[in-house]
């Protein structure tokens, strides 16, 4: 039973990875190995991450690369890829607004229930301490995984799934970061006290 | 490209041993320890949190810019030694807040409670 519930954890978590041509969020050209962030793949095994590619110029790349050996990626892994001159790209969805608001929203309730008695204020700076530090601990401990990922060229189903959490708690951590900063106010101001 | 983990993590470590150590011997002041670092950890959350928050709103509205790559490059670099630093932060002030350990808690309520208790009146 237990593993009928980890198969299906793995599932639920694993996003459908759909490898796309000429899609880079960041609009980068011809990304060469191991890529500027976590969505480097490559299918057609030219050294240059396939979303910075589109597919005939990808298909040129890989008649001619059949006849270079491995130096050739090494140069081009020195090499700083180009930028798209097209300013659109395909958009993704980090659900920022909503999770900006609702954080706010939150903070706002708790700082009333503080207000108004419902919550001591060890509580009230125990609550949001906890909630930098998780988000802290998730953005961090992801982001870490993704530079071992890039730095090494680790190309996994999971590093969409790690990047999405690591923008989420990193949406999270901003804000409360900015909350940390209206808790601990006269602190803050004293640090720039000479 | 790759990201400079070990050359930005190691000095980090080193300066922050370096700088506790001077505090427990008494060559600095606490307050000038925690100070430093509480300003480094203020400018790497800007510098990392800054491109990193443009690059996101860029995403979300599919919009690419030529300083993107030069963006997600600081964004990362920044954010190795905010990583560093904000253990630091966390063990600087481990257990060290009054207002969180109780000290000073029940005495905060009751004038929490005596000024909302005015209010009302």
């Amino acid at each position: 039973m237990k593993k009928l519930y980890v198969v299906l954890l793995i599932i639920i978590l694993t996003p459908v990875a759909v490898y796309a041509w000429n899609d880079c969020p960041y609009g980068l050209l011809n990304d060469p190995f191991p890529g500027s962030c976590s969505r480097y793949v490559d299918t057609n095994q030219d050294g240059i991450c396939d979303h910075s590619q589109s597919p005939s110029s990808a298909s040129t790349n890989t008649t001619s690369d059949l006849n270079t050996d491995n130096t050739s990626i090494h140069e081009s892994n020195e090499s700083v890829s180009d930028i798209q001159k097209l300013n659109i790209v395909p958009t993704e969805n980090y659900y920022m607004v909503p999770l900006i608001i609702s954080t706010l929203i939150l903070y706002l309730v708790t700082y009333l229930l503080f207000l108004e008695n419902y919550l001591s204020r060890r509580n009230y700076l125990r609550i949001w301490k906890y909630v930098l530090i998780t988000s802290f601990i998730v953005t961090g401990v992801t982001g870490m995984i993704l530079i071992i990922f890039i730095n090494y060229g680790i190309e996994s189903s999971w590093n969409l799934t790690i990047n999405f959490w690591h923008v989420e708690f990193a949406i999270i951590m901003a804000v409360t970061t900015l909350f940390h900063f209206h808790l601990h106010w006269k602190q803050f101001k004293n640090v720039f006290k000479i | 490209m790759t990201y400079d983990l070990i050359t930005i993590s190691l000095p980090l470590i080193a300066a922050y041993l370096g700088s506790y150590f001077l505090y427990q011997k008494n060559y600095i002041k606490r307050s000038t320890h925690i100070r430093l670092w509480n300003i480094l950890i203020l400018l790497t959350f800007l510098i990392s949190v800054g491109p990193g928050l443009t690059l996101l709103c860029l995403v979300e509205y599919g919009i690419a810019l030529p300083i993107s790559q030069s963006l997600l490059y600081w964004h990362v670099q920044f954010g190795i030694a905010l990583f560093w630093i904000t253990i630091f932060h966390m063990h600087s002030y481990w257990k060290s807040s009054p207002s969180e350990t109780g000290q000073k808690t029940k005495k905060q309520d009751a004038v929490n409670n005596e000024k909302n208790r005015r209010d009302d009146g």
